[in-house]
């Protein structure tokens, strides 16, 4: 990806997820990351192409053809979340060890939004798909699969137990892009139905 | 019901000084992160190949 899209990117997706997050869950200490938004920008940006070049490399994608928006937000996941030196996204300003599972679950969590935000781009410009979905898409964003084994009164939902095994598979060194793009195929499969079914509702 | 999410359950969970963040409070956080599980008894289960055809 050419720097100035990432950058763009970053601009318009990344870091208002970032400030999102931090403002909802914002307590009376002072929140910060370990880098400026800069560093931590290029950080995750050199990361973005190393794996890039990893997963052309293991699935033999030719280096002119374009990965497709699943692909593309797995590995900006895969960036954003890689904890080779600790998390960078050190929410608690504290040297504290304790905390490396509750880092893990602010960088996943905001990961997975900014996944989400960089689906919906690519959807809304994407000029084989029907403007009815894309319109629907723009109002309502990704839609949450169901979590069809448990209770109505379950408290749990799609996204939280789809990040405990992402960071799961994080801790066992098994976290894939491929298998992060099949999750985010599945994930606009299941708005792509949301879309189908309401469109019956209301013609 | 908007139910909260992970990350807002653990900044309740850290609290407002994280430097005492303790092994009680990990303990809760390690709970938090268990898979949700639907038990099911394997022993009532009738297996048989799939219907599928795709």
């Amino acid at each position: 990806m050419k720097k100035d899209t990432f950058n763009e990117l970053w601009e318009k997706t990344a870091e208002k997820e970032i400030n999102k997050i931090l403002a909802r869950c914002l307590s009376k200490i002072r929140v910060e990351t370990k880098e400026n938004n800069i560093n931590f920008r290029e950080t995750v940006y050199s990361r973005y192409e190393s794996e890039r070049g990893k997963f052309r490399k293991l699935t033999g994608i030719k280096i002119d053809d374009k990965l497709d928006r699943h692909k593309v937000a797995a590995l900006f996941y895969v960036a954003f979340v890689d904890n080779t030196d600790g998390y960078s996204f050190n929410v608690f300003g504290s040297g504290n060890k304790r905390l490396g599972m509750s880092e893990a679950v602010v960088t996943h969590e905001t990961a997975f939004n900014i996944a989400r935000g960089i689906l919906e781009s690519f959807i809304l410009v994407d000029s084989e798909l029907d403007d009815g979905y894309k319109k629907y898409v723009d109002s309502n964003g990704m839609i949450e699969h169901e979590l069809i084994c448990f209770g109505k009164n379950s408290e749990t939902r799609y996204k939280a137990e789809a990040l405990k095994q992402l960071i799961c598979a994080q801790k066992e060194h098994k976290l894939s892009v491929s298998q992060l793009a099949l999750t985010f195929f599945s994930l606009e499969n299941n708005t792509k139905m949301s879309y189908k079914l309401s469109s019956l509702h209301y013609p | 019901m908007e139910t909260k999410t992970l990350s807002e359950k653990i900044f309740e969970i850290v609290g407002d000084d994280p430097d005492s963040f303790d092994e009680a409070k990990e303990m809760q956080v390690m709970e938090l992160l268990r898979p949700a599980n639907h038990e099911t008894d394997i022993n009532k289960v009738k297996w048989r190949e799939s219907k599928s055809n795709w």
